[in-house]
């Protein structure tokens, strides 16, 4: 909360959480839980920055502070899952040991238009090179990093390009990787005496093969699919988390990649036909050819306050309501490997929610208020 | 949604569908067949009313009582001509991604645009060069661009490429300088040195003779020479001119590779010379080359070319005066029209037959595929072309195109060229 | 019977053919060459439009009749052309072509307008392209400038052979006014002419002028007035316009400059005129040029594909303008855009696309003539008209045949039989 007024009634809720603290109650609103459906008009009980209770019938506690939200449509906070928002502009590593938290950079000021957009997750990448090293999720609020920190390493970073330098890279990568996994089943060689046997530092690359890591990665054209697939082909295991970072052009290998039922993010945008302009909705022909889809907000933070009208769009055009909702909050989350604590309306999960003042696939809807961890972030001042 | 998404569809869909099917049963097999067309297998005569009858792949059997097996995809072509799918012996821009790569083969990009309209054209396979960069610039003096031939496999990358190197340019033998052309000479020449030392090893080892752990000789950055000397690859040369073919002839008799003259204009002028080397040409028929008014023997282009070439038993293939696919509203000078330039081979006298190999089986030789494509042959890739006329008639547009076995274009599914009759 | 025949191969040299044949014409005019073929084409602006087993008879430049064998007895004396199988038509036109000189003297681009410009002393009469040109069986054309700039000069209506000189290439001089619209000229320099405002306004300045100009001197000329008017050297060959004695040609790029030039020069200047190229989308007002009866003079380009056309489809253009009821349609080369010879394989290619393969014959004879309104003179195998006239081993439109002989003007020009042949 640091550019803008506080209204007094809220500030208590500013207070870090104590045992007394009173909790926050959305009440009369239509709830898009996103896993566990539709509420036409529930309260969503909060405290200690979580949900305790989403519901038609929520009994409010004494002393709890209400937020009356009727008419209003309240969803989970949106998941950016692939971002170079928060990072340093000259650039990161290109090793897959680099960790994006060295750069989370906490004094930029484009986390107002990200909250403004609904955004209370973000994943931040480090670029550069095929390889360019592990991804963390952070919350665009706090002074500090840690502050900000959410989840690291939420995944490993990858980037392809159909050439032989890069599809070697890559390969090269996989089989070291593949021989480390092969030599650590070996029992280990008896330790030096006196001499504790030192933990090796994880191998991202390996954790990834492994499904231990998540991995997202960055393809622009559709045939680097069919290439990234190529070098895959000896590495594949069904256990890996992989996210396909790609672009509406994709649709062009909708059945190859729909068959394999694979994970994607993409921009909220139609793709055009070649030779035609003729829009296809490439994110609804993904979904129903198998795929589950994830939006790419995009980096530039001047473009974030469309997001939710250009996923708007693609419903008008046919893509259905329940996947454009997740591929807002959910996907994205697990993408970002914080599946667990946003992109939801459960109790238990972070208090991360978007109140809207209509519904949000009419391209018109307002957000009225952006919750992170139960706190006020943003409201629209009338 | 899909009401939008009208026009284009019918192809992607078409395309990709064709990659599922197989790959989710790749054990059973899956038959087409083309019945009652009349088939112009190149190779074997014009055969009326026949059947080709395509398995996976491949080409199972052609004639008029073919047995279908149960499950067959049928297709009444009845009235059409059903034609090798066309082979384009030399393009630019077609086939390939963004990327700088050492290898074509993993620079493939199946789902380019204009490989659409190189099916609506009935070109199933393309010799591609990416320029510069490539792995023979590094390795080997005198070559500098990585070669390939490679299907329009739309959507699917496991079936588009042919072989990779196609062939080896030594185009700079005739344009470089003296001292490329020293620097050419002396690596057939020390490739000729390497195969006898390795002969020599060879035949030492099985004598018994060599010492023990004696390695065989190395090839090196000579290994593509080998390749040329031993008729494993075809040499590449751009020779418009009689002087250009003059100089290529010069060294393709001294070293006897397989070599292929590129863009020949002044051909016509030494045919039994171009004959008794042994080459195949690579032309135009409609490409212009200025006499030479200072020259004492004829010079200058002649659209009888192709006619005198076949006459003195020179075998070449035909390429559109422009060798890409351009959508900029002028018509019949790009790969789009590639038999209409074969067509004007025939205006200058040359036999039908020889026209329609020009861009097919012979084209496939020039590119050293032969073995796979160029004709249609029980075996061979089902890469097949069904016309709605005489395919070097002027109107006559391409109603169906197989590329391995697989439906890639439909016309009728098309927006390109439904509207036409 | 003196046997000129094609097909036969004899040892005159092609020189002394042409100068026994201009001999012969200036000694007796009225000597008669006879054709004999299998098929001819008159694309005559009415009547039957193919003859089976036809003759053309010739006296001097003039063709005398055209007809069935059984209809035409051949003289005595007449020289006879035995083409028993080849098809006869008359010499193709094209209307848009830049090859007349040595093509890098077709832009003069100081001031927007040069209505003071020709391209007649450019003239080539030995130059290459025309040699193929004649070979592709195109007899005469429109040689105009470049579209540097918005009204670059006056063209050249010439033959592609027979001459030596310019003056005998010459079919009328002035051919047309060349003005280009808008893109090709527009000028970068941010002086007048920089947008279609500019380049508009200026040439109705110099339209207004050129009117007045004329009426100036028809006034005097027709002795309404005694008062003789200055003489303006830029504003001489533009009277021509104006009493309809040759046309406007212009370069049009896309549909509103179409509209603009149906616009301008029909409805407000009320010139002759040919709308040229109409590429780029330009038949979506082909309906506006048919009201008018105006003549479009379509290519390089044959279709549309991309450009602002977004179904995906190859539409050819002349089947475009034709289907939305334009009768007076011609095709052009641009040549050397496509090469002059490939005027007929334009017709081929607007076949391909659509149009029907008369009228596509047509739009390379009979069409180009009256747009350019020579058609009293060329354009079409009938009697009175010019003897331009080309044998084919058949059908033209398929690229497998091939012109064999050509005649301009009663002199044979071309003829495979006797030199090599070149295309």
């Amino acid at each position: 909360m640091r550019y803008w007024a506080i209204p007094a009634i809220l500030w208590a809720i500013q207070e870090d959480s104590t045992p007394g603290e009173p909790a926050v109650a959305i009440t009369g609103a239509r709830i898009l839980t996103v896993t566990k459906g539709e509420i036409v008009k529930g309260t969503i009980l909060l405290r200690g920055g979580k949900i305790e209770a989403v519901g038609a019938d929520v009994q409010i506690p004494d002393h709890a502070i209400v937020v009356r939200a009727a008419d209003w449509v309240a969803l989970p906070g949106f998941v950016h899952p692939y971002t170079r928002i928060g990072g340093s502009a000259s650039g990161s590593g290109s090793k897959p040991a680099h960790v994006a938290k060295d750069e989370l950079n906490p004094a930029r000021d484009d986390y107002r238009a990200v909250v403004r957009s609904g955004f209370t997750t973000l994943a931040l990448y480090p670029n550069g090179g095929p390889l360019s090293g592990q991804s963390i999720a952070y919350k665009p609020r706090g002074v500090t990093r840690e502050q900000m920190m959410l989840h690291s390493p939420a995944y490993l970073r990858m980037n392809m390009e159909a050439s032989t330098a890069v599809k070697q890279q890559l390969q090269s990568a996989f089989e070291a990787a593949r021989r480390a996994i092969e030599a650590s089943k070996k029992p280990p060689a008896p330790a030096p005496p006196g001499k504790p046997a030192e933990p090796a530092a994880p191998d991202p690359i390996a954790q990834f093969l492994k499904g231990e890591l998540r991995g997202v990665i960055e393809l622009t054209q559709p045939a680097e699919y069919l290439h990234f697939r190529q070098v895959m082909q000896e590495f594949d295991d069904p256990a890996q988390k992989l996210f396909l970072a790609l672009t509406p052009e994709f649709y062009r290998a909708k059945d190859v990649m729909g068959a394999r039922k694979e994970r994607l993010l993409m921009r909220p945008e139609p793709a055009a036909e070649p030779y035609t302009r003729a829009p296809v909705n490439a994110a609804a022909e993904l979904a129903e050819a198998g795929c589950e889809v994830g939006f790419l907000p995009g980096d530039n933070p001047s473009e974030l306050p469309a997001f939710l009208f250009r996923v708007a769009r693609l419903v008008k055009l046919g893509l259905a309501r329940e996947t454009a909702l997740k591929a807002m909050t959910i996907v994205p989350a697990q993408a970002a490997g914080v599946g667990d604590r946003v992109g939801s309306l459960e109790p238990g999960k972070d208090a991360d929610i978007v109140l809207l003042d209509a519904d949000p696939w009419t391209g018109t809807a307002r957000i009225m208020k952006v919750f992170i961890d139960g706190k006020i972030e943003f409201e629209l001042k009338p | 949604m899909k009401a939008i998404n009208y026009q284009l569809a019918a192809i992607g869909i078409l395309a990709v569908t064709g990659v599922g099917a197989q790959e989710s049963s790749p054990a059973k097999p899956s038959y087409v067949a083309l019945i009652g067309g009349d088939v112009e297998t190149v190779t074997d005569g014009l055969r009326r009313g026949a059947t080709v009858l395509i398995k996976d792949d491949k080409i199972l059997e052609i004639g008029r009582d073919v047995d279908l097996p149960e499950g067959t995809v049928r297709y009444d072509v009845t009235g059409k001509i059903v034609a090798p799918g066309f082979v384009a012996a030399e393009t630019r821009g077609l086939g390939l991604g963004r990327a700088r790569s050492q290898k074509i083969a993993d620079a493939l990009d199946p789902y380019q645009d204009t490989i659409q309209l190189a099916l609506a054209s009935g070109i199933t396979s393309a010799y591609v060069e990416s320029g510069s960069g490539g792995t023979f610039e590094d390795r080997t003096e005198g070559v500098s661009a990585t070669s390939a031939v490679i299907k329009m496999s739309y959507g699917n990358l496991d079936g588009m490429l042919v072989r990779e190197p196609a062939a080896v340019n030594l185009s700079s033998w005739i344009s470089g300088t003296a001292a490329q052309r020293y620097q050419i000479r002396e690596s057939f020449r020390k490739a000729q040195e390497f195969i006898e030392k390795l002969k020599d090893h060879e035949s030492r080892k099985a004598a018994g003779k060599a010492r023990p752990n004696e390695q065989p000789p190395k090839a090196d950055a000579l290994e593509l020479y080998v390749q040329l000397l031993r008729g494993e690859i075809a040499a590449r040369m751009r020779a418009p001119t009689a002087d250009a073919t003059f100089a290529a002839l010069a060294l393709i008799n001294e070293f006897r590779f397989k070599a292929v003259l590129l863009d020949v204009c002044e051909a016509w002028t030494m045919p039994e010379e171009i004959s008794r080397a042994d080459c195949l040409c690579v032309m135009t028929p409609r490409r212009k080359w200025p006499q030479d008014k200072a020259s004492n023997r004829p010079s200058g282009s002649s659209i009888e070319q192709a006619a005198i070439l076949r006459r003195a038993g020179v075998r070449f293939a035909v390429v559109p005066l422009a060798a890409w696919i351009d959508t900029g509203g002028i018509a019949g000078r790009d790969l789009q029209t590639l038999p209409i330039e074969a067509a004007f081979a025939v205006r200058g006298g040359l036999d039908e037959r020889t026209a329609l190999a020009s861009i097919t089986i012979t084209a496939a030789e020039v590119l050293g595929v032969s073995h796979r494509v160029g004709s249609l042959e029980a075996g061979k890739d089902a890469d097949i072309v069904v016309l709605n006329g005489d395919p070097l008639d002027y109107r006559t547009l391409v109603d169906l195109t197989f590329v391995n076995g697989r439906l890639l274009y439909d016309r009728s599914k098309s927006p390109f060229y439904d509207h036409l009759k | 019977m003196k046997h000129l025949a094609s097909g036969i191969r004899g040892g005159v040299p092609a020189l002394l053919l042409l100068a026994v044949a201009a001999g012969r014409q200036e000694t007796n005019t009225e000597e008669i060459i006879a054709i004999r073929c299998e098929k001819i084409v008159t694309a005559a602006i009415e009547g039957p439009q193919t003859i089976q087993n036809g003759v053309i008879l010739i006296r001097g430049r003039k063709i005398l009749k055209v007809g069935p064998a059984r209809d035409i007895e051949i003289p005595g004396d007449a020289t006879i052309v035995e083409a028993a199988h080849r098809w006869a038509l008359p010499g193709f036109i094209d209307l848009h072509c830049h090859i007349g000189g040595s093509m890098r003297d077709i832009n003069d681009m100081v001031h927007p307008a040069n209505p003071e410009l020709t391209t007649r002393p450019t003239i080539d009469p030995d130059n290459e392209y025309l040699k193929m040109a004649v070979a592709g069986g195109v007899t005469t054309v429109l040689y105009i400038p470049g579209s540097g700039t918005n009204l670059s000069g006056f063209g050249t209506l010439m033959h592609t052979a027979g001459g030596k000189t310019i003056d005998e290439l010459i079919v009328r001089f002035p051919g047309a006014m060349k003005v280009a619209q808008a893109w090709n000229p527009e000028r970068g320099g941010g002086d007048l002419g920089a947008s279609r405002m500019g380049m508009w306004w200026s040439l109705r300045q110099l339209l207004d002028r050129a009117k007045a100009y004329d009426e100036a001197w028809t006034a005097y000329e027709t002795g309404q007035t005694r008062l003789k008017p200055d003489r303006k050297g830029d504003l001489d060959h533009m009277r021509g316009l104006f009493q309809r004695k040759y046309p406007v040609i212009i370069h049009t790029a896309d549909p509103r400059d179409v509209m603009g030039t149906a616009r301008m020069f029909h409805d407000e200047y009320r010139l002759p005129c040919i709308i040229s190229h109409g590429e780029f989308g330009g038949y979506k007002v082909a309906g506006e040029l048919a009201k008018r009866g105006l003549p479009a003079n379509i290519g390089p380009r044959l279709y549309d594909f991309r450009i602002l056309v977004d179904e995906g489809k190859v539409y050819g253009i002349p089947t475009k303008y034709r289907e939305a009821g334009v009768e007076r349609l011609s095709l052009n080369t641009d040549a050397p855009v496509i090469p002059q010879e490939d005027l007929c394989f334009q017709a081929s290619m607007a076949v391909r696309f659509g149009l029907d393969p008369l009228d596509a014959i047509r739009a390379i004879t009979i069409e180009p003539a009256r747009a350019v309104l020579i058609d009293d003179r060329l354009g079409s195998l009938e009697p009175g008209k010019d003897a331009d006239i080309l044998l084919t081993t058949g059908n033209p439109l398929d690229v497998r045949n091939h012109v064999t002989w050509v005649m301009i003007g009663g002199k044979v020009v071309y003829d495979t039989a006797k030199e090599r042949r070149r295309y």
